[in-house]
């Protein structure tokens, strides 16, 4: 969708679905929603047609059909222990990181003194890429469990703790100025005005840190396990199965979808008071 | 007209580093007292209002609430050029966002926006109002004052509600803040509010006013005090008004203030 063509659809989500005289653009918007959920199935009907026709190797580029048996074949056995053992691990280690990041990140945002102590530290530690820490949480750790959520932690620590520390210091001074009218206290004048106001920035963070569990999820399971969709992957190259690690892919995409979609519906319960474009288009 | 005073400033001086932004104002302001300051833009009239509001204490000289005589805490609303409602509070609880107990208060604060012509409006967010009655909104968030507690303020009798405004009006069309003016003015006799308006428009000074305060620039400082002694409700066309209004102006260009 352009950017003039959902301008357009947010000013109609104002208009009220009822009103007949805004139908036909109405109607206009929905088709084009309904055109980028589609979007994917000419081509996948192209590899489809390109494979059984003999242009492409069925080797190397299973066609939907075969990625949908291999599906079908998993979901009889080994699938949900697999997406099992992934989702148990991106909920451990999001939650770990996310609960450290909201908690760490209010003392730093909240108060200057812990700024000066943590954040140079912080600063430090968001510089490593999250995977070299990899060898060191093998050594220490071993190879089960362990490590790969301490990892995924680490992933989701870092997006939520900045995202959290910015939206605390981006609160609007005025209404901190309100607060003062009011002589709330400061605990008064975190609960009543900070933390609201730095909600959406907090939900952003949330999200990329649920993306990057995701992302860290499979590496860990790259490395060393033995079931997980990570593992699939591994498997589908080591035996020269495309179909596997395509299935994999297509479950890493749906299951990330659903846990953002998660947080998307909790951000627009907790956040509908805000006077944005998304939250126009939300409510269409 | 001697009014029981129930604000005493004075302020000797308030620098903002190393320039005076103030020198030497000091004024009281009686029981039920309309009074606005005019001035041209940095002659310190908002800071004088802070002042009053608390928001600021760097200043030289001393801010003193009194009732019946005694010294007392002030009991002051604020009501800011913009709405500034917190967006994610139902207009209800922005008005009542300064009650201990806004499930109790709850009937009082529907009530001031029933006065405010906002009684279908209580349950709604911020963003659903047009700036005219998110304004009003702000109004009656100005006015709610919590219920006196604690024994003390129960014997002493608590101090007198003073609204503080600061050009209240400006961002709003001409057709709404006349309404809001007149609503105003409405509000401050039902409730024996006092006032305190800052603002550029000398017309909205003279209209509201019991008392304008002409402020020069660099440093602030009153250079006018004009009675207005127009009975309410006053006719804005009313040839007496202007000749206040062109007072005002008179006093201004001569500071060469415009």
């Amino acid at each position: 969708m352009s950017g003039a063509e959902s301008l357009q659809g947010a000013a109609l989500a104002t208009a009220g679905p009822r009103n007949e005289a805004v139908a036909s653009p109405g109607n206009r918007a929905r088709l084009w929603k309904w055109a980028g959920l589609l979007l994917p199935v000419p081509f996948f009907a192209l590899l489809e047609l390109a494979v059984s026709l003999g242009w492409l190797s069925a080797f190397l580029f299973p066609p939907p059909s075969d990625i949908a048996q291999t599906l079908w074949y998993l979901a009889q056995g080994q699938l949900w222990e697999h997406l099992g053992a992934s989702i148990a691990r991106v909920a451990a280690g999001f939650s770990i990181g996310a609960v450290l990041a909201v908690i760490l990140g209010s003392l730093v945002g909240l108060s200057k003194r812990t700024e000066w102590l943590l954040e140079p530290t912080f600063q430090g530690l968001r510089a490593i890429p999250s995977l070299a820490w990899v060898p060191l949480l093998l050594l220490w750790l071993g190879i089960d469990e362990t490590p790969k959520i301490v990892l995924i932690a680490i992933g989701a620590f870092f997006p939520v703790y900045l995202n959290l520390v910015s939206g605390i210091h981006n609160v609007d001074r005025k209404l901190i100025e309100l607060g003062a009218v009011y002589r709330l206290s400061r605990l008064a004048l975190i609960r009543r005005i900070v933390i609201p106001s730095a909600l959406p920035e907090l939900f952003s963070g949330l999200r990329t840190g649920l993306s990057l569990a995701w992302m860290f999820v499979v590496a860990a399971e790259l490395i060393a396990a033995s079931e997980g969709l990570g593992f699939l992957l591994t498997d589908g190259r080591e035996t020269s199965r495309p179909d596997l690690v395509i299935t994999a892919i297509l479950l890493l995409a749906v299951l990330g979808k659903l846990t953002d979609t998660l947080i998307t519906r909790a951000e627009s319960r907790c956040l509908g008071w805000r006077d944005t474009l998304v939250t126009q288009r939300g409510n269409a | 007209m001697n009014l029981e005073p129930i604000v005493q400033l004075t302020v000797h001086n308030k620098r903002f580093g190393n320039s005076l932004v103030l020198d030497n104002v000091s004024f009281e302001i009686g029981s039920g007292e309309i009074v606005s300051l005019v001035g041209p833009s940095g002659c310190g009239k908002s800071t004088l209002l802070r002042i009053v509001a608390g928001l600021d204490t760097d200043f030289r000289g001393r801010i003193r609430f009194l009732h019946n005589g005694e010294e007392v805490d002030g009991n002051v609303g604020f009501v800011f050029q913009e709405p500034r409602l917190l967006p994610w509070l139902t207009v209800a609880q922005n008005v009542g966002f300064g009650s201990d107990h806004p499930e109790a208060d709850r009937p009082r604060i529907l009530a001031l926006l029933e006065e405010v012509g906002l009684g279908d409006a209580a349950d709604k967010l911020p963003k659903e109002l047009s700036g005219g009655m998110a304004q009003r909104a702000a109004i009656a968030r100005g006015l709610f004052a919590p219920a006196p507690g604690g024994n003390a303020g129960a014997e002493q009798g608590s101090a007198q509600r003073i609204l503080l405004l600061d050009e209240p009006f400006s961002a709003v069309d001409a057709f709404t803040r006349i309404k809001l003016q007149d609503l105003l003015i409405h509000l401050a006799r039902v409730h024996h509010l006092t006032l305190l308006v800052v603002t550029h428009d000398v017309d909205e000074a003279a209209y509201l006013s019991d008392r304008v305060l002409v402020l020069g620039s660099n440093p602030g400082r009153i250079l006018h005090a004009n009675h207005v002694a127009l009975a309410r409700p006053r006719d804005r066309r009313d040839p007496a008004l202007t000749q206040v209004r062109n007072d005002l102006l008179e006093v201004l260009s001569q500071s060469h203030a415009i």
